[in-house]
């Protein structure tokens, strides 16, 4: 059995996008109006990264999620925090998004979906220690072109992880 | 010795009688026009600002063979005076070209410059139709790498400055985005119009008047761009409020009905519909009675009078769905409408 401690900012990464990529509602709204994708895993490294920046680039107008771990705080020796950040951004024109159950821009939206995918039933206790916690919710732009949110999770976990070599 | 010599030393040098300058006057335009005639000269079509009139003439194109790639570009062309202003397109070789410079003469002939055109640009106007002019782009970021953009994300870029003939439609180009690319089949290169300097190639109504836009980089949106028309922000006919041909009445009724609004309804704002109904011949009926009916399992807010209906939705749980309005009349539907709720923005 080897042990790690940071092995799980790739893994919450992996879980994240893999409910992303399973999400219908988060399909439609990356894709509205590109029918290029034969499957939503293509969503990856196209409009879904595992850090905080697009690859290649951009000549479309789409949205993106970006997620990224960090461990700010380790405040004991068995507990780690590891933070969730999830950034929803969106091409100034591409912000007008309509689908039932929702409200806002495209932004709003999306990022609304995101955080219902976290805290169902199905998923809330696939992360850590208890449920992720949601501390922050913020605008900002990453872009002159581009305008999204940033959405910061606390997830408590444990230091230190044993794992089958 | 001097008694018999006519000529003074004020009398001009002519050859016949001391008029050279009537002779250049009554000669020089048969002059030209003789050359014209001579494999000197080249027969153009010559077109106006939209290809809408066209006639063909007689010129002499001059500098056919330039030293470098820039000015291979460019021609100078000479015409019979009055004949051209600046805005209008000479086409030959297969190319359009359009004439760029003030045209001058020097009594004896008309010399204006011409550039070749590279590029048909297509747009909407505010009306929905579609409008195309030839175009000569020359770059404005020559030594522009092809993108910019920061830690997070990566765009591409360019410029272009163009040339085309000033008239009501090109003036409207500024903020709009078109289409730039010869990829016909999978055109994904979208430039707006940022900038249109009007002043610069104004040289009067008699001598024509050109527009400089400038053109940048920008993304393409496959949610409003057409890329088959090769038309951005485009807008479908079948989209307006107003049906592009009325339908035609059954041949079991005499009047046929329309509901005129908006397909959507945003959430919290009142919206109206209007019912109309027509003959044949597009006059409208008023003797007849209809009731507006709203087919929807929601609570929908309206009121109705005379042939219109206002339509409210005060809960933003119905947005994302969708509901019929129907006309009926005599207890038979004789027109429905799809109306989706919408967010507010």
């Amino acid at each position: 059995m080897t042990k790690n401690v940071l092995k799980d900012l790739g893994l919450y990464k992996n879980k994240l996008i893999s409910m992303l990529i399973n999400s219908s509602e988060i399909y439609d709204a990356l894709c509205e109006n590109n029918s290029t994708y034969t499957d939503s895993s293509e969503l990856i490294f196209s409009q879904i990264y595992p850090y905080l920046y697009v690859d290649e680039t951009q000549t479309e107008v789409l949205t993106y999620i970006c997620v990224e771990t960090s461990v700010p705080r380790i405040p004991t020796g068995t507990i780690k925090d590891v933070k969730l950040i999830i950034w929803v951004y969106s091409h100034k024109e591409d912000m007008k998004y309509h689908v039932a159950d929702y409200v806002g821009t495209k932004v709003d939206i999306v990022s609304d979906i995101v955080e219902r995918i976290i805290s169902s039933e199905e998923n809330c206790y696939r992360f850590g220690i208890g449920k992720p916690e949601l501390i922050n919710v913020d605008y900002f732009f990453p872009q002159n072109k581009y305008y999204g949110r940033q959405m910061i999770y606390n997830i408590p976990d444990f230091k230190v992880k044993e794992t089958k070599s | 010795m001097e008694e018999w010599y006519l000529m003074t030393s004020q009398t001009r040098p002519n050859i016949t009688g001391g008029y050279e300058n009537d002779a250049f006057a009554d000669y020089k335009g048969d002059a030209f026009a003789e050359s014209l005639e001579t494999e000197l000269a080249t027969t153009v079509i010559l077109y106006n600002h939209d290809l809408s009139v066209s006639k063909e003439a007689r010129c002499i194109i001059q500098g056919n063979g330039a030293d470098t790639q820039l000015k291979s570009l460019e021609r100078t062309v000479l015409f019979p005076i009055g004949t051209v202003k600046a805005g209008m397109y000479i086409f030959f070789e297969n190319r359009y070209w359009l004439i760029t410079g003030y045209p001058g003469n020097n009594t004896i002939y008309e010399k204006a410059t011409i550039i070749v055109c590279q590029y048909l640009l297509r747009w909407q106007n505010k009306s929905g139709d579609i409008i195309e002019r030839w175009t000569n782009y020359t770059s404005a970021s020559k030594y522009d790498v092809g993108e910019n953009g920061n830690n997070t994300i990566f765009l591409t870029s360019n410029n272009y400055t163009i040339l085309v003939p000033y008239d009501d439609e090109t003036i409207n180009l500024e903020g709009k985005r078109v289409f730039i690319d010869t990829n016909k089949s999978n055109p994904r290169k979208v430039f707006k119009i940022t900038r249109s300097d009007d002043v610069l190639y104004d040289y009067g109504e008699e001598h024509g008047r050109l527009l400089s836009l400038i053109a940048d980089k920008t993304e393409l949106n496959l949610e409003t761009d057409n890329c088959e028309l090769m038309i951005c922000d485009y807008i479908s006919p079948s989209t307006s409020d107003i049906p592009s041909e009325p339908p035609k009445p059954d041949e079991d009724s005499d009047f046929v009905a329309r509901i005129i609004g908006k397909d959507n309804i945003r959430f919290g704002i009142k919206q109206l519909y209007t019912g109309i109904l027509e003959n044949s011949k597009g006059e409208e009926l008023t003797d007849y009675n209809f009731r507006w009916n709203i087919v929807s399992d929601k609570k929908i807010h309206y009121s109705e009078s005379n042939n219109t209906i206002t339509i409210e939705i005060d809960n933003e749980n119905y947005i994302g769905s969708s509901f019929l309005l129907q006309i009926i009349v005599d207890e038979e539907i004789v027109a429905s409408k799809e109306i989706k709720i919408i967010g507010i923005f």
